[in-house]
């Protein structure tokens, strides 16, 4: 069994540690500051299907889906306020209908359970929608958790399997044998510097990724994009769904450039109803400003007309750690054996987690992975930077 | 990027935020010197907590000034800043947009007759965003920055709460604070109120809040409050105070350094002494009790470990219990716009400013309460340090000198000299004054700490974040469990600070539980809110407020 | 003196009072029931900060009552809950 350091107490190193620890590895999961203090706290909790188009996220997508419920099983649903609600995508216009439909079919022949709504159905999903939209799409694979509570518990579970979580560690750089294996990771904790022994790294630091790789000696363009997440008063159950808008279908459709802001609505256990750009397919905000939030304001309203009069709580800042060419970087780097990169998750890391964890496991044990793991191969940027 | 002379027409050159002692300070001391000023606060009539009275009404203002005379010291100054302010606004040099709460205040570039959508704003709460162009680029004739902001506020007085904005070139910040507030089990019944809700009951409603009120927590604020009670007619059996006071001996330098603040205390203590009101020093809260609402508080002594001991504990009936624990500065505004904090005396972070009230930003100046708990004294010294330091900043672009006008209308010249050397010496004794009063304040401070005796008698089942109704046994599980000591993580997972407060009044407990469970310090740190005031999401998708633009009547005038 | 009422019983008030400090004066010290326990709430901070005080005006709820001024003939009520219960689906 190795051992492995896993950097970075967010969702995905806590799901990459929980498979690890499962697996019977000695885990230590180190991060300088609290669980899931960053990237993690800062997203919606979405775990979803239904806005990636077939391909290799599709897949790992689809089997998260599955490991979530699982988790949710075992660790049970109201810890990690786990639900399997579904999503409703609405078009707003009948252009974007069209192309929302067209967007599903293709989904619905990679393996997305997805059902057309017509217009008249679709107050029997979501009575207080506006009644006026032209029709959607269900897709009852979508689900939710709350981000931090479903880290903590993952973690929680690593460390009934033997893990150790340690906060207040920077890890600043690795060191290698001679023939070029991980040896042990550097880092400083209350000032002084000090090593843990490892087989094994796994960078899964979410919006520091870029920064961290760097330190260890095995770099992969990670980059911060940034967003809004609304959050209103606490209210009854007033969303049943997950509900989108989907511009971001007719956004990839017509190509267009720009601000391009594709609201969710949703509701959660604590009673608030939170609203977030769902994830984007076009470039989204380098521009983060109150113009950004009143833009969302007023999609959310004009799917949710009764949000008119529902009081704004707070607003915070979401990170989405992405790749030049959006696919997350998962696996082993071939630069430095035993380094690991778990990262650039943009905006669907909470989604993403579990498979994710899974596949660093299978391939820290020397397995098949369940969803190939070659797309999301760190190589691919190795052999583009050489 | 350069100001047109029709935008600036827009913009004002000071907006002052609160119009509580260290605002209104601000406002006179700029419109003073002809800057066109702005003050924007949540209540009908000028004053914040310290200087609060009923709402206008018809009858003469001297009827009610005379009415509230006993409940207010300096009451003077009051008068002359109010009718100062009333002079200027009259001559359109100011405007006082009462009942108006600000929700978010943002750095904006000049150039744009409309704050462009997604036109190089920053992140709301990211350090230094409003270091912008401040003198790097070419202005108007006059201006010595082109970084303008805006201040984004409801106005309350309308049921549908319209939202309007404020351009302005400077802004001074003087939000205050409000009570600090500590969990003990029964302190959400009916009835428990915090001391200072309990004075603007009666200074601002002319309302008891009961008939027999003990007050208790920690500072001189409780004496006051006692006295204000015991004057109006209620009982007080007792004024439970949680430190000793008497360790002021030990500080005798301190005692002569603010001696019309003693003179102050001296006057409450002399009312209470007279009303039979006990003082309990070393005495705090071990609980309140009642059905639907209370009916007693019991109280105890603080022994020699620093416990309450329950054995020599106290049950007195009341109708009403007031208790505060000092004050939190309201520090929301300063981190939307990134000014950088520090850990003032309490613990709680307070604003970082130089001598002349300067935050770290640019062209934001900070006074009163949020840059150190220090009193209504010292505030209104900072807010008129920062009110002159405004107008510095943006230059004279007022009419032409209005103070001058008032002094040597004949021979400018000779007036602006003089108007120079006058300046100076107001600001050397404004400096001296501002660090008396803040020694002072940090003697305060030091004296009437919060024990850490709260926490032992707190019970699992008490509710700290009354919002959410979250428990101390709750938040201490998921310290245990997720060894969370910080309060967002603790939030994040236990919920306490996620309701409509937003942990203004469980922020600091919760903290604390969390971290004296796993005996750690509390670290207290800057905790950034870009919603400053509740508005709709309605409010919000109707677009970009109309700005409110300033009023020069005297140019018409001239 | 003109009155509004409170779960229609009438609360006079002086013109320039709060609806919260109106009701302190008639009494009440509780117009709200809180969502998760059902506990009693009413005035707290006094000043706006806290929220506690929420209560129902004319139909629309979540009003601070400490802020709120009262006017006469506005129908104040006990809110409960998070106020928005007529949303629920």
């Amino acid at each position: 069994m190795a051992r492995v350091v896993v950097v970075g107490a967010g969702m995905v190193g806590a799901a990459c540690a929980y498979s690890l620890a499962r697996d019977g590895h000695e885990v230590t999961v180190v991060d300088r500051g609290p669980v899931g203090g960053g990237t993690t706290s800062r997203g919606e909790g979405n775990i979803l299907v239904s806005d990636k188009s077939a391909g290799p996220e599709l897949a790992l997508a689809l089997r998260s889906v599955e490991l979530w419920r699982r988790i949710a099983e075992r660790l049970g649903a109201d810890t990690l306020e786990w639900e399997p609600k579904g999503g409703l995508v609405v078009a707003t216009t009948d252009e974007t209908l069209g192309a929302l439909r067209e967007f599903a079919t293709q989904q619905a022949a990679a393996g997305v359970s997805c059902e057309p709504v017509e217009p008249g159905d679709l107050s029997g999903y979501e009575p207080n929608l506006a009644p006026d939209l032209p029709g959607g799409v269900f897709y009852p694979g979508d689900q939710q958790v709350q981000p931090v509570r479903a880290t903590a518990a993952l973690l929680y579970a690593a460390r009934i399997d033997g893990a150790t979580v340690r906060h207040g560690v920077e890890v600043l750089g690795v060191r290698t044998r001679s023939d070029g294996q991980v040896w042990s990771v550097e880092c400083r904790v209350d000032g002084a510097v000090v090593e843990i022994d490892a087989d094994a790294v796994v960078n899964a630091t979410g919006t520091w990724a870029g920064d961290v790789s760097a330190r260890i000696g095995a770099p992969v363009p990670v980059l911060p994009r940034r967003g809004f997440i609304l959050v209103t008063e606490p209210l009854p159950r007033v969303v049943r769904h997950k509900v989108y808008t989907a511009d971001y279908v007719s956004n990839v459709a017509s190509g267009a450039a720009g601000l391009e802001t594709s609201v969710v609505v949703e509701g959660t256990r604590g009673g608030t109803v939170l609203i977030g750009a769902s994830r984007e397919r076009v470039g989204f905000d380098t521009t983060i400003s109150y113009a950004v939030v009143r833009t969302m304001a007023a999609q959310a309203v004009r799917i949710f007309p009764f949000l008119d009069r529902v009081s704004l709580l707070r607003v915070y800042t979401g990170f989405r750690p992405y790749c030049p060419d959006h696919l997350p970087v998962i696996g082993a780097d071939s630069r430095i054996g035993g380094v690991y990169h778990a990262c650039g998750h943009e905006g669907a890391g909470i989604g993403l987690a579990p498979a994710t964890g899974e596949m660093i496991a299978d391939l820290v044990s020397g397995r098949s992975t369940f969803v190939p793991a070659e797309p999301f191969s760190p190589d691919r940027f190795v052999f583009e930077a050489a | 990027m350069t100001i047109s002379p029709s935008e600036r027409d827009q913009v004002w050159d000071v907006a002052v935020i609160g119009a509580g002692p260290a605002g209104l300070a601000a406002t006179v001391a700029a419109a003073d010197r002809g800057a066109r000023v702005a003050v924007i606060d949540a209540e009908p009539a000028v004053g914040g907590q310290f200087w609060r009275h009923p709402a206008p009404r018809h009858e003469p203002n001297r009827v009610r000034d005379a009415e509230i005379a006993p409940y207010h010291h300096s009451l003077a100054r009051y008068w002359r800043l109010r009718d100062r302010l009333a002079q200027h606004v009259a001559a359109g040099r100011a405007a006082h947009l009462s009942r108006y709460e600000v929700w978010a205040v943002q750095p904006a570039e000049a150039g744009a007759a409309e704050p462009a959508p997604g036109a190089a704003e920053p992140a709301p709460g990211a350090a230094g965003s409003a270091r912008g162009s401040a003198g790097s680029e070419g202005g108007a004739a006059g201006t010595t920055s082109s970084t303008f902001f805006d201040v984004l506020a409801i106005d309350a007085a309308t049921p549908q709460r319209h939202e309007s904005m404020v351009r302005a070139r400077t802004l001074v910040l003087a939000p205050g604070a409000f009570d600090l507030q500590i969990p003990f089990p029964g302190w959400d019944l009916p009835g428990v109120l915090t001391a200072g809700g309990v004075q603007s009951l009666i200074k601002g409603h002319g309302v008891l809040a009961g008939k027999r009120v003990v007050v208790a927590g920690t500072g001189p604020f409780l004496l006051s409050v006692g006295a204000g009670l015991v004057r109006r007619g209620a009982t007080v059996p007792a004024i439970v105070e949680a430190a000793s006071p008497a360790s002021w001996l030990r500080h005798p330098g301190r005692l002569f350094s603010a001696t019309s603040k003693l003179a102050e205390g001296a006057a409450y203590a002399n009312t209470l002494t007279r009303h039979g009101v006990s003082i309990l020093t070393k005495w705090s809260v071990l609980r309140a009790d009642g059905r639907g609402r209370v009916e007693s508080v019991t109280v105890a002594p603080i022994d020699g470990t620093g416990e309450l001991d329950p054995d020599r504990a106290r049950r007195i009936p009341v109708d009403v219990l007031a208790v505060g624990w000092g004050f939190v500065p309201q520090l929301e505004l300063p981190l939307a716009l990134g000014c950088a904090t520090r850990a003032g005396a309490s613990g709680l972070p307070v604003t970082v400013v130089d001598a002349d009230q300067r935050s770290t930003v640019p062209g934001v100046y900070l006074a009163g309460e949020v840059c150190g708990v220090g009193g209504a004294a010292l505030a209104l010294v900072e807010g008129e340090i920062a009110g002159l330091a405004a107008v510095r900043a943006v230059g004279a672009t007022g009419p032409a000198g209005a103070a001058r006008a008032v002094s040597r209308p004949d021979e400018p010249e000779i007036a602006d000299m003089q108007g120079d050397l006058a300046m100076r010496r107001r600001r050397i004794r404004l400096a001296r004054r501002r660090e008396r009063l803040r020694t002072f304040a940090d003697a305060l401070a030091a004296v009437y700490q919060i024990p850490g005796s709260w926490l032992g008698a707190l019970t699992d089942d008490t509710v700290v974040c009354r919002c959410e109704e979250v428990t101390a046994g709750a938040i201490r599980e998921i310290a245990r469990d997720h060894r969370a000591a910080d309060a967002r993580t603790v939030k994040l997972l236990a919920r306490p600070g996620m309701g409509h407060c937003q942990g203004r009044i469980c922020g600091y407990a919760a903290e604390c539980v969390a971290a004296h469970e796993l005996g750690t310090p509390a670290a207290h740190r800057p905790v950034t809110r870009p919603v400053a005031a509740p508005l709709s999401l309605g409010t919000l998708a109707a677009g970009w407020p109309a700005a409110i633009a300033p009023v020069c009547r005297h140019q018409s005038n001239v | 003196m003109p009155t509004f009422t409170f779960d229609g019983q009438p609360i006079p008030f002086r013109p320039g009072q709060s609806v919260g400090a109106a009701l302190i004066a008639a009494g009440i010290y509780s117009w709200r029931v809180t969502r998760v326990d059902a506990r009693p709430r009413g005035l707290f901070c006094g000043i706006g900060v806290c929220f506690d005080c929420l209560v129902t005006i004319d139909g629309a709820p979540n009003q601070r009552a400490c802020r709120a001024p009262a006017a006469d003939g506005i129908s104040v009520t006990t809110q409960r809950g998070t106020g928005h219960d007529d949303l629920a689906v």
